[in-house]
């Protein structure tokens, strides 16, 4: 339609030519559609390939030569095939019709390129934002958790043993508690952070475990010289989940390991469940650690039960760079 | 007084018989168990203390699963972090309930009242 639009208005002389108006119309309009669809298509096959987001200056330089070219050669070849085929020679109108096809064309993908480069930021903004809230939410619920009667008093109360039958371990257990406390507060921001300090802080909260329960909780930790970085917080709530729900008692141990795979930092602990217990964010930490996760990696968190033990995977996740 | 500690935290029933000792040195802890299956078997098989103090969490579940599985006719006094089973504990033969961490001077004046009434008991 435009096509014809376009004719009638840049060849006046054309008008009065009657077929050859026809022809020279179905002239514009391949050219309109084959631009039109031809560089759409293109263009969405080129944000598959290389994405707005993370190289848009890439992404806007392949786009604009990879367009110009397809155009040149599809004009050409029209030009080509209307010659063959109608026996029209390209006169100088026709190539004021060419040129001007090829400027609309370039505005009309400038505009689709801005469209679709700002529809991606808006996107990756969006996600950003929801990724910040899951994670305030995790440290909040975490907060909460920390200070929770549980926790606190629990902790106090084997405190207020150990001041009396051992002073120095009581002194040992304050500072462990302070430095979980100080862990907590630093990573509120954080959305990730490198695994080292989560050992560091996983070995304080272990102690405080350990004092509170002896014997019949074990931990084995095997995360040394890794490089890469973890939610924060992640491996101390699967840890309290563990304690949590699994039976701990003197014909009972229970035992959890920490440990590296190929892709995954695994979390396993002997299945024990304790009957009916109805504790109020049942499954909420590991739902929490499954959203935030699906945020800052492309693999899952696997979670599993098989062969008496209870395994979560946490993809390891890259270092910023 | 023969008395049986239900606490699932070492540190816990350690410094618990210290203060009872250091309340009544005639105080003769049984022992301590520290999960509803092995509470349940100890109170089975084993002649029945006088007084069972009770921690609210155990190892394994709560410990008014303990009263559900067997009868329990001893006075029993329960230990708890938090307010939240005080209604729960009235209604089975609790004689009192302490709030941990277990304050000396609490446990005193509960202790007159408590050995009160476990001798009114032990005459029945």
């Amino acid at each position: 339609m435009a096509g014809f639009g376009m004719t009638y208005l840049l060849c006046p002389g054309c008008r009065d030519l009657g077929y050859n108006y026809l022809v020279i119309s179905l002239y514009s309009s391949s050219i309109w559609i084959f631009l039109w669809i031809g560089n759409s298509t293109l263009s969405h096959w080129l944000d598959q390939k290389i994405s707005w987001v993370t190289s848009p200056v890439k992404r806007f330089i392949v786009g604009i030569i990879s367009l110009s070219t397809y155009t040149v050669v599809a004009l050409y070849l029209i030009v080509e095939f209307f010659r063959i085929t109608f026996d029209v020679d390209v006169s100088e109108d026709l190539r004021w019709i060419f040129i001007s096809s090829l400027c609309i064309t370039f505005l009309i993908t400038l505009f689709m390129h801005g469209r679709e480069f700002l529809s991606n930021w808006k996107q990756a903004a969006l996600d950003a934002e929801r990724l910040k809230k899951e994670s305030f939410q995790a440290q909040f619920e975490s907060l909460r958790s920390q200070v929770n009667p549980h926790f606190l008093f629990n902790s106090l109360n084997a405190l207020s043993n150990l001041v009396h039958e051992n002073p120095d371990k009581a002194v040992l257990f304050i500072k462990k508690l302070s430095e979980v406390y100080r862990y907590v507060l630093d990573t509120r921001d954080r959305e990730v952070v490198p695994i080292q300090e989560e050992i560091e802080f996983l070995n304080s909260y272990i102690y405080l475990q350990q004092i509170r329960f002896g014997e019949k909780l074990k931990f084995s930790v095997s995360l040394n010289g890794l490089d890469s970085t973890v939610a924060p917080l992640s491996l101390q709530m699967l840890i309290e989940n563990a304690i949590k729900h699994n039976i701990i008692s003197e014909q009972q141990h229970l035992h959890i390991e920490l440990s590296s795979e190929a892709d995954f930092l695994v979390v396993k602990n002997n299945l024990q469940p304790k009957q009916g217990k109805k504790e109020e964010s049942h499954g909420y930490g590991l739902e929490n650690i499954k959203r935030r996760y699906a945020y800052l990696s492309e693999r899952k968190v696997e979670v599993k039960a098989e062969d008496g033990s209870f395994i979560v995977k946490l993809p390891k996740l890259d270092v910023p760079s | 007084m023969k008395v049986l500690i239900i606490e699932d935290e070492p540190n816990a029933a350690q410094r618990l018989s210290k203060l009872l000792l250091k309340e009544n040195s005639s105080i003769a802890i049984l022992g301590n168990t520290d999960s509803v299956e092995s509470s349940v078997k100890w109170l089975q098989s084993n002649p029945a203390p006088d007084l069972i103090f009770m921690d609210i969490q155990l190892g394994d579940g709560l410990s008014f699963e303990i009263f559900k599985k067997m009868e329990v006719t001893v006075p029993v006094i329960f230990t708890t972090a938090y307010d939240e089973y005080a209604l729960k504990a009235f209604k089975v033969n609790s004689v009192d309930y302490l709030l941990k961490p277990i304050d000396p001077t609490e446990l005193k004046m509960h202790w007159k009242n408590l050995k009160h009434c476990v001798d009114q008991i032990s005459i029945k």
